[in-house]
């Protein structure tokens, strides 16, 4: 028997392994749930010592494989932020310009809304050049003798009066633009009222302070600070009632006539765009 | 002896690491670059492989031990139902052993189509064994085109480990023509 089995060890050993192993699989398969089976020690060796190794190939692969990764679509990335940065910009620009339209739209429909409210015929023009030095307040607009614009015709906007076209040497009412004396101006000058007390006196440009000066009103004129001052209609520039500034400073000196009133210009003439130009009934542009 | 024995558990160990990382990263590098998932569907069988060689160019004893402890790691690291790898290995080795005294098993084709009749027969058995004592035969039946692949590509590792191996002094007994070895 010894001799057999020695003599036939290289069929039988194969074939006592695969029956071992079919005894094996036979036995686990009739075991219906996993958690019953207890692994033996040598398998738990096996899986830890597998485990250390997986986890090792793992974490390289990994790094190898980010840093592949942040390098390569790194330049996809940096394309695309220039892109990007691009299309900002222009955004940006388009956001402003957008911004200014529906400043320029507010604008434009309070000056149709004043429009709508006066009897006088209006014409729009636009500020196109300014002379804002300390000694002459004149701008330009873009209306000219072609409009209809005569030398004297009131140039205000919904804060109030402007001025007054001009047309004398140095500055010519042109065809197509026509210079206004502000009425911050030393040579301007209009006829103006108190609202409330209907205290009347004559608006005096001053322009080393950019505001206004009120003079010839009575020593014991009723005016307050903060009185609004408008147009009286006399003197055929300006028609009654446009506003012309804010009372801001009221002082009685001792033996004079009149007090010494300052007026602040209803228009800030510094961000002046648009303005209106008062045509009288009998005119046509 | 022992010293084969001990290599071979550790190439067991190391092959089937790699196959369940590096595989498994290939799959994950495949899905981001080209975005198809190809390599997902099949998995090589590296310890098939080793076993075939095993079959072909070791002594049938400590060559039958050596398939039957390669089956019993893939049992334990694979998490199959122990016994399904031990079974399969055991039948492939005995095959492979089988067929030494018909052809000359150092020529690569030769290793080649050995390795392919030999996939298909570890398919089978597979098939069989997972349908009888494991979850079915629903899960191997799908995609069994993607296992005509692992046999082509498991042939094909037949003959890349064939190489690297047979340097290993004392691991491959090469055989001298096609007389059957004596042990």
């Amino acid at each position: 028997m010894i001799e057999w089995l020695s003599r036939n060890r290289n069929t039988l050993v194969p074939l006592g392994l695969l029956l071992l192993s079919l005894i094996v699989l036979s036995r686990n398969s009739m075991i219906r749930h996993r958690n019953d089976i207890s692994s033996s020690h040598f398998a738990r060796g096996i899986t830890a010592s597998a485990s250390y190794i997986q986890r090792g190939i793992t974490f390289s692969i990994t790094g190898i494989r980010d840093l592949g990764r942040n390098y390569i679509f790194l330049t996809g990335l940096r394309e695309e932020n220039l892109r990007l940065q691009k299309q900002i910009a222009l955004l940006t620009m388009e956001n402003l310009g957008l911004n200014e339209q529906a400043i320029e739209n507010e604008r434009l429909k309070r000056l149709l809304e004043f429009k709508d409210t006066v009897s006088y015929r209006l014409v729009p023009a636009q500020v196109i050049a300014g002379d804002l030095s300390a000694t002459s307040k004149v701008i330009y607009i873009n209306k000219g003798r072609k409009d209809g614009l005569k030398p004297g015709m009131a140039v205000v906007t919904y804060e109030g009066i402007i001025g007054q076209v001009l047309d004398e040497p140095g500055r010519p009412l042109s065809r197509s633009s026509a210079p206004v004396l502000l009425i911050l101006d030393r040579m301007s000058h209009a006829d103006v009222m108190i609202q409330r007390s209907r205290e009347r006196g004559v608006i005096h440009g001053r322009p080393e302070s950019q505001d206004l000066e009120l003079l010839y009103m009575e020593s014991l004129a009723d005016i307050k600070i903060g009185d609004v001052a408008i147009t009286t209609g006399m003197g055929s520039v300006y028609p009654k009632g446009l506003k012309v500034g804010t009372i801001t400073s009221v002082e009685y000196v001792p033996g004079a006539l009149s007090p010494k009133v300052k007026v602040e210009p209803g228009v800030e003439f510094f961000r002046l765009e648009e303005t209106l130009i008062i045509f009288p009934e009998e005119e046509n542009p | 002896m022992s010293r084969n024995y001990l290599f071979l558990v550790l190439v067991g160990i190391v092959v089937l690491v790699l196959q369940t990382t590096v595989w498994k990263e290939l799959s994950d590098l495949e899905t981001l670059v080209f975005h198809t998932s190809l390599l997902t569907k099949f998995r090589p069988d590296l310890i098939f492989a080793l076993v075939v060689l095993i079959g072909l160019f070791r002594d049938p004893i400590h060559g039958a031990i050596m398939a039957f402890g390669l089956g019993y790691l893939q049992d334990v690291v694979l998490g199959e139902t122990m016994g399904i790898y031990m079974t399969d290995r055991m039948i492939v080795f005995i095959l492979a052993h089988s067929l030494t005294r018909w052809f000359m098993a150092t020529s690569s084709t030769n290793q080649f189509v050995c390795a392919l009749g030999l996939g298909v027969v570890d398919k089978l058995a597979l098939l069989l064994l997972v349908g009888f004592f494991g979850g079915g035969f629903s899960s191997l039946v799908s995609g069994l085109h993607f296992r005509f692949f692992e046999v082509l590509i498991n042939a094909g590792l037949v003959t890349v480990m064939y190489i690297p191996l047979s340097w290993v002094p004392g691991l491959f007994q090469e055989p001298t023509g096609i007389e059957r070895r004596q042990f």
